[in-house]
C-alpha cells in the first residue's frame, strides 16, 4: 500500500545558515499514530510544517495523500490541506469570537468537503450541546476539542498535531489524546503529533526521535518511562 | 507602558494622528477665513457687499461644522484605536496597575499623539485657507482687498478640540477594561460582550426621533430657519445612527448569507464585530450624507427651476463639501484599516483551516458589501430627513432629484472606499505565510 505521507531526503535551511532539518526520510502508512520527539530546536516543528505543506523544504520531496506537494502552487496546496488534512495546535488557533459550531463549520464554508454532520462530530469529541457557545468562553480542554472537531469534520486522511496537550493539565491532555487515538482506531485517520511529553507520546504507535535536525531513532513506541530515557539520551548528546 | 504601547503598535496611532491633523487643519482654516474677512482693509461699500454675499455667515457655518465634525470623528477614531488595546490593558491590570494608573497612561498616550498632529495641522490649515481665499478672489466671489490673516487663537482652539476629544474618546474605550476585574477583562478580550448596550440604543433612538421631529417642525417654517436648523437635524441623525450602529449592522449582517458560503462566514464575522465596525459606520455615513445633501439640493434646484446658478457659487459650495467629505472618508478608511490589521491572526487561522487567498478575500469582500450597503442606507435616511424640509421651504417640492449616473458614482465611490479599507489591507496581510503569523 502506498504511504499516506512520504518524506524523501528532506532538508530545510533557514536564512543565516541555520539547518533545521537534514536529509530526513520517512514513510507513514495510513491509520498510524506517529509521535515526533526531540529537544527544543531539534527540528520537530519544522518537520511537521514541511510534511503538512505549511513550509517548503530547501531540498528533497514530500508526498502527501498520493501527491507531490514539494512544488505545488499555494492555491492547490491550500485546497489539498483543506480537503485532506486536519490541524491541531498548542495554541488552538480558533476564531475565538465565533461560536463552537461556526468554528467547526469553517472548513466547509471555505469550500471544503462536508462528509459529516457538525452535530455528530461535536458529539464525538464530547461537545454535544455546546455548539452555540463562543469559543472565547470555553476552557483550554474544550477549545482543543473544538480544534479536533474542526480537524475531523472534513474526514481527513492525516491530522497534524503540534504539541496538542502543551497547554493542558495531564488529565485533560489525556482526554484529548484519547480523541486522537480513537480517530486513528475508528476512522483510520493517520496522526502525526509533535510533543515533548513522554506520557503524550506513549499514546502513539511509532516514535520518531530527532536530534539536531536529523533522524535519531524510528521505532515502535515503547512505554512512557523508556521514552523519557531515550529523550534524555538525544537531549544530552546535544548538550555535551 | 505608554512607550511600550506606542512602540508595539506605532501604525495603529497613524489613524487618530491623521484625523487629528485634518481636524486641526480644518479648524485653523475656518478660523483663518473668519479672521481674514473681519480684518481685511475694506472700504464701507466693499464691506457691505461682502456681508451681503453671505460669505461671513458661511465662514461661521464652516467653523461650526469643522468643530462638530472634529469632535465626532477624532473621538471615534481614537476610541477605535484604544479599544484594540483592551487586551494589553487587561494584562497590565493583571500584573498590578491600578485603574487610575491605566487611565492616566491611556490619557497621556492620547495626548502624545494629538499634540504633534495638531502642531502640524494648524499651519497646514492656514496654508489651505490662504489658497482658498485666493481662489475666492480669483473667482470674483470676494474683493481683491480680502487677504489672508491668521487667527491668533487657532492653535489653542485646535489643541483644545483635538486633545480634549481624543482624551474623551480614549478614556471611554478604556473605562471598561480598566475598571472590571482583570480576569473578566482578559476573558472579554477573547469573547467580547455581544449584548448591544441599552443606554446606547435608547440614546440613539432619541437622537433619531429628535432629528426627524426637528425636520418635521422646520418643514413648515421659512427657508432661512430650515437652512440654519438643517445642520442640527443632520448631526443628531448621524450621532443617533452611530449609537444604533452595532444594532443596524447586526440586522444587516444576515443579508450576506445570500452570497453563499463566504457570505455566511462574513455574516458571522460581522455579527460578532458589529460594535467595532460601527466605528467606521459613523464617519462613512457622515461623508456620504454630507455630500448627498449638498449635491442633491443643488441638482434638485436645477431640476425644478432650470437655473444652474453661477459657477462661482457652485464652486464655493462644492469645495467646502468636498473638504468635509474627504475628512470623514479619511477617518472611515482609518478605522477600517485599523480593524483589519487587528484581525491578521484571525485571517491566518482562516487560511490554516483551509481558506485559499481567494476564498479568504471573498469573505472580506462580502463583509465590505454589508458595511457599504448599511452605510448607504443609513446615509440615505439621514440625507432625506435633512433635505426634505430644505427642499420644501426653498423650492416647494417634496421630491429630491439626482441624475442616475451621479447616484451610481456615489454608490461606487463608497464601495471603493470600503474595499480600500478592508480588502486591500487583508490582501497585504495574506501575503505572509499563516504559520508565521500565528506562531
Amino acid at each position: 500500500m502506498e504511504p499516506v505521507l512520504e518524506l524523501t531526503r528532506v532538508t530545510r535551511r533557514f536564512p543565516r545558515g541555520v539547518v533545521a532539518l537534514r536529509d530526513v526520510s520517512l514513510a507513514v502508512p495510513g491509520g498510524q499514530f506517529v509521535a515526533v520527539m526531540g529537544a527544543t530546536g531539534s527540528g520537530k516543528s519544522t518537520l511537521l510544517h514541511c510534511a503538512a505543506g505549511l513550509d517548503r523544504p530547501s531540498a528533497g520531496t514530500v508526498r502527501l495523500a498520493g501527491r507531490d506537494i514539494t512544488r505545488m502552487r499555494e492555491g492547490p496546496l491550500t485546497r489539498l490541506r483543506r480537503d485532506r488534512l486536519g490541524f491541531v495546535f498548542q495554541s488552538y488557533n480558533l476564531l475565538s469570537e465565533l461560536s463552537v459550531r461556526q468554528n467547526v463549520a469553517l472548513p466547509g464554508r471555505l469550500g471544503g468537503p462536508r462528509p459529516r454532520r457538525i452535530e455528530d462530530v461535536l458529539e464525538t469529541v464530547g461537545l454535544g450541546g455546546l455548539g452555540r457557545r463562543p469559543v472565547g468562553e470555553l476552557s483550554g480542554g474544550q477549545r482543543q476539542r473544538v480544534a479536533i472537531a474542526r480537524a475531523l469534520v472534513t474526514g481527513p486522511a492525516v491530522i497534524f498535531a503540534d504539541e496538542p496537550t502543551g497547554a493542558l493539565d495531564p488529565a485533560t491532555g489525556g482526554q484529548i489524546l484519547g480523541l486522537l487515538r480513537a480517530s486513528v482506531d475508528r476512522d483510520g485517520v493517520t496522526v502525526v503529533m509533535v510533543t515533548h511529553d513522554p506520557a503524550a507520546a506513549a499514546w502513539s504507535d511509532r516514535l520518531i526521535l530527532l536530534r539536531d535536525g536529523a533522524l535519531a531513532a524510528d521505532d515502535a513506541t515503547p512505554d512512557a518511562a523508556t521514552i523519557a530515557d531515550r529523550l534524555r539520551g538525544v537531549s544530552a548528546a546535544v548538550a555535551a | 507602558m505608554i512607550r511600550q504601547a506606542l512602540r508595539r503598535n506605532p501604525w495603529s496611532f497613524l489613524g487618530p494622528a491623521a484625523t487629528q491633523f485634518l481636524a486641526a487643519a480644518l479648524v485653523a482654516a475656518a478660523l483663518g477665513i473668519m479672521a481674514s474677512i473681519d480684518r481685511s482693509p475694506l472700504d464701507p461699500a466693499a464691506r457691505r457687499a461682502v456681508t451681503d454675499s453671505g460669505l461671513p455667515d458661511m465662514a461661521v457655518v464652516f467653523l461650526m461644522l469643522a468643530i462638530y465634525l472634529s469632535i465626532i470623528i477624532v473621538g471615534v477614531t481614537m476610541n477605535a484605536t484604544i479599544a484594540q488595546q483592551a487586551r494589553d490593558i487587561a494584562l497590565v491590570r493583571a500584573i498590578g496597575a491600578t485603574p487610575g494608573r491605566v487611565r492616566r497612561a491611556i490619557a497621556a498616550q492620547a495626548a502624545c499623539v494629538a499634540v504633534p498632529a495638531t502642531l502640524a495641522g494648524v499651519p497646514s490649515g492656514a496654508f489651505g485657507a490662504r489658497a482658498w481665499l485666493e481662489s475666492l478672489v480669483s473667482h470674483g466671489i470676494a474683493p481683491p482687498a480680502v487677504t489672508f490673516h491668521a487667527h491668533g487663537g487657532a492653535l489653542p482652539i485646535a489643541l483644545a478640540i483635538t486633545v480634549g476629544t481624543s482624551l474623551i474618546g480614549a478614556l471611554v474605550a478604556a473605562v471598561r477594561p480598566s475598571r472590571v476585574r482583570p480576569a473578566v477583562a482578559l476573558a472579554e478580550t477573547a469573547a467580547p460582550r455581544r449584548r448591544v448596550g441599552v443606554v446606547r440604543t435608547v440614546v440613539g433612538l432619541l437622537l433619531i426621533c429628535g432629528g426627524i421631529g426637528l425636520s418635521a417642525a422646520i418643514a413648515g417654517r421659512s427657508a432661512a430657519i430650515a437652512d440654519q436648523a438643517g445642520l442640527f437635524v443632520m448631526l443628531a441623525m448621524c450621532v443617533g445612527a452611530g449609537c444604533l450602529g452595532p444594532a443596524l449592522l447586526a440586522v444587516a449582517a444576515p443579508a450576506a448569507r445570500l452570497l453563499g458560503d463566504a457570505g455566511r462566514l462574513a455574516a458571522d464575522n460581522i455579527g460578532v464585530r458589529a460594535k467595532a465596525l460601527s466605528g467606521a459606520l459613523v464617519p462613512l455615513t457622515l461623508a456620504v450624507a454630507f455630500a448627498a445633501v449638498k449635491v442633491v439640493s443643488y441638482t434638485t434646484r436645477v431640476h425644478v427651476t432650470g437655473d444652474p446658478g453661477s459657477a462661482a457659487d457652485r464652486w464655493l459650495e462644492y469645495s467646502g463639501t468636498a473638504v468635509y467629505a474627504v475628512f470623514a472618508a479619511v477617518a472611515a478608511l482609518n478605522t477600517l484599516v485599523t480593524l483589519m490589521l487587528s484581525r491578521r491572526r484571525d485571517l491566518a487561522v482562516t487560511q490554516l483551516a483551509g481558506g485559499t487567498r481567494g476564498r479568504t478575500l471573498a469573505v472580506i469582500f462580502c463583509e465590505a458589501l454589508v458595511v457599504t450597503g448599511t452605510a448607504l442606507a443609513v446615509a440615505a435616511v439621514v440625507a432625506t430627513t435633512t433635505l426634505l424640509p430644505l427642499l420644501h421651504t426653498a423650492l416647494g417640492t417634496w421630491t429630491p432629484w439626482l441624475p442616475p449616473s451621479w447616484l451610481l458614482a456615489g454608490v461606487l465611490g463608497t464601495a471603493a472606499l470600503v474595499l480600500a479599507g478592508t480588502v486591500l489591507p487583508a490582501a497585504l496581510a495574506l501575503r505572509r505565510p499563516p504559520i508565521e503569523v500565528v506562531a
